[in-house]
């Protein structure tokens, strides 16, 4: 048993024809299945759809507040309001993962926009910090895939179309606060978050 | 706000990036305006999908104050309550932004929803995952004491995990565990002396339809099946004859399983030492 077991023989037989596009395992991870048994009290299942969420909640809340100490606070809310209401979670409503992601960073927006929080970040982090630090995340958890396919899509975007999205959605910016530090006009950035927005969907193959 | 004007405030508003009054009237807006509504939908969708991108480990803290707060918290009732009940098509979508489905009423869901609570079976799974836990830390740290903390554990587990518990008191039990590309976790706890093996997996993805996790042994020649999984195991999987397998893997294969693997693992890790 020591013997085989220790041999750290770099070949793994990986077998033939094991294309990652093949696998229809590929299709990204649905939370919807868990969420349902969640809304039944399910305490297990909303072990797992920890397993599978809390990556991405932690994600945008960091993203978006910052300082971890206030990111741990606002990812707990979210988190535990998420098993509360599971109850009347509604699967026409869109994904479990975009319904806890929506509200994540709604949550995280809100925590940001009150006055203390903000004159604490801004002076831990500076107002003029563009977030643009797109390459900056530490731990993946989301696949590289999914992760590419973002870059690649929000590099099709025209700069302004980018920035602005960037900072209103990574940033947690208000639209107005986007026209500030990218000194356009209020109705430009308007219409470009929305065009820049449509064309990601379109990109991404987001469909309703 | 001007008619024309408004349309464009979709994207403005899914990315939560209208305040005040004007968010407020946006809102008021959707309500008559089933197309914005759509449309805030796929953006917001689109939205989650830069927030899938920037996914980091959150810390093992969040996990433990998330689920003891879970553990106390009872939840709200399903009714609608009147307060979301709009006219319209897409009556929630104004409201999913501010809360997964609207704000608290304890009060009212505590009088009328329904007890369901499963804590003696959660309790179980917590406790596997416990031991699990444990039982993956024996390959790299004190072999001796981890196992007696893991059977300790396991002894509050349900009678279906009993397989476990008799392999984990295999003097030479060991534990080693992978996590999956599309996240989620198996382990595999293995007597050699005993000849044989339990694999528990957590939290994968749910395959597509028609689809099924399949194990395999891997060793010199080709893998073999050693059984379909869920994504949720409910109980462990055992099986005997560990051969000359270094390590396990988990592949998607078609409903009823496949002779040999015709995807890539989407979990691989080492067999325990």
């Amino acid at each position: 048993m020591a013997g085989g077991a220790d041999m750290r023989d770099p070949v793994v037989p990986l077998w033939r024809g094991a294309e990652r596009s093949t696998g229809r395992g590929d299709t990204p991870p649905t939370a919807d299945e868990l969420l349902v048994r969640v809304a039944k009290g399910d305490e297990a299942a909303f072990e797992q759809l920890y397993a599978l969420i809390s990556g991405p909640v932690w994600g945008v809340v960091l993203r978006v507040v910052r300082d971890p100490a206030q990111s741990e606070e606002v990812a707990q809310e979210v988190l535990v309001e998420l098993w509360r209401t599971a109850t009347r979670y509604d699967p026409s409503m869109g994904g479990a993962m975009t319904w806890v992601l929506t509200f994540a960073h709604r949550r995280a927006v809100d925590r940001v926009r009150s006055a203390q929080a903000r004159r604490v970040r801004e002076e831990r982090f500076g107002v003029e910090s563009v977030e643009r630090e797109f390459d900056e995340v530490a731990e993946a958890v989301a696949t590289n895939l999914e992760r590419e396919q973002v870059r690649r899509c929000l590099g099709s975007l025209t700069t302004l179309q980018r920035e602005s999205v960037e900072l209103a959605y990574y940033g947690g910016r208000t639209y107005t606060e986007v026209a500030d530090l990218l000194k356009s006009p209020l109705g430009t950035v308007k219409t470009r978050l929305r065009d820049g927005l449509i064309r990601l969907r379109d990109c991404l193959g987001v469909g309703s | 706000m001007t008619s024309p004007d408004v349309h464009t405030l979709t994207g403005a508003y899914a990315l939560d990036a209208l305040e005040g009054a004007e968010r407020s009237e946006f809102e008021e807006h959707l309500t008559r305006c089933p197309e914005c509504a759509r449309e805030v939908d796929e953006l917001r969708a689109t939205g989650a999908k830069l927030g899938l991108a920037v996914a980091a480990s959150p810390p093992e803290s969040l996990r433990r104050k998330v689920m003891t707060e879970v553990a106390a918290t009872r939840q709200d009732s399903p009714d609608e309550r009147s307060t979301d009940r709009r006219s319209g098509a897409r009556t929630g979508t104004a409201r999913t932004g501010a809360s997964p489905t609207g704000t608290a009423r304890t009060g009212t869901a505590a009088s009328r929803g329904r007890a369901r609570w499963r804590s003696r079976l959660s309790a179980s799974a917590a406790a596997l995952a416990a031991a699990a836990a444990l039982v993956m830390g024996v390959v790299t740290v004190r072999v001796e004491q981890e196992r007696d903390a893991a059977m300790a554990q396991l002894a509050q587990a349900q009678a279906r995990y009993a397989p476990v518990e008799q392999l984990a008191a295999a003097p030479d039990a060991r534990g080693s565990s992978g996590v999956g590309v599309r996240g989620g976790t198996a382990f595999v706890i293995a007597s050699h002396d005993r000849n044989e093996a339990v694999l528990l997996v957590s939290g994968l993805p749910v395959p597509p339809a028609g689809r099924t996790y399949q194990a395999w042994l891997i060793g010199d020649g080709h893998p073999r099946s050693v059984g379909l999984v869920g994504p949720d195991q409910a109980a462990p999987l055992r099986f005997r004859g560990l051969g000359d397998a270094t390590k396990v893997g988990l592949t998607v294969e078609p409903d009823g399983g496949s002779p040999q693997p015709t995807t890539t693992p989407v979990v691989l890790f080492d067999m325990p030492a």
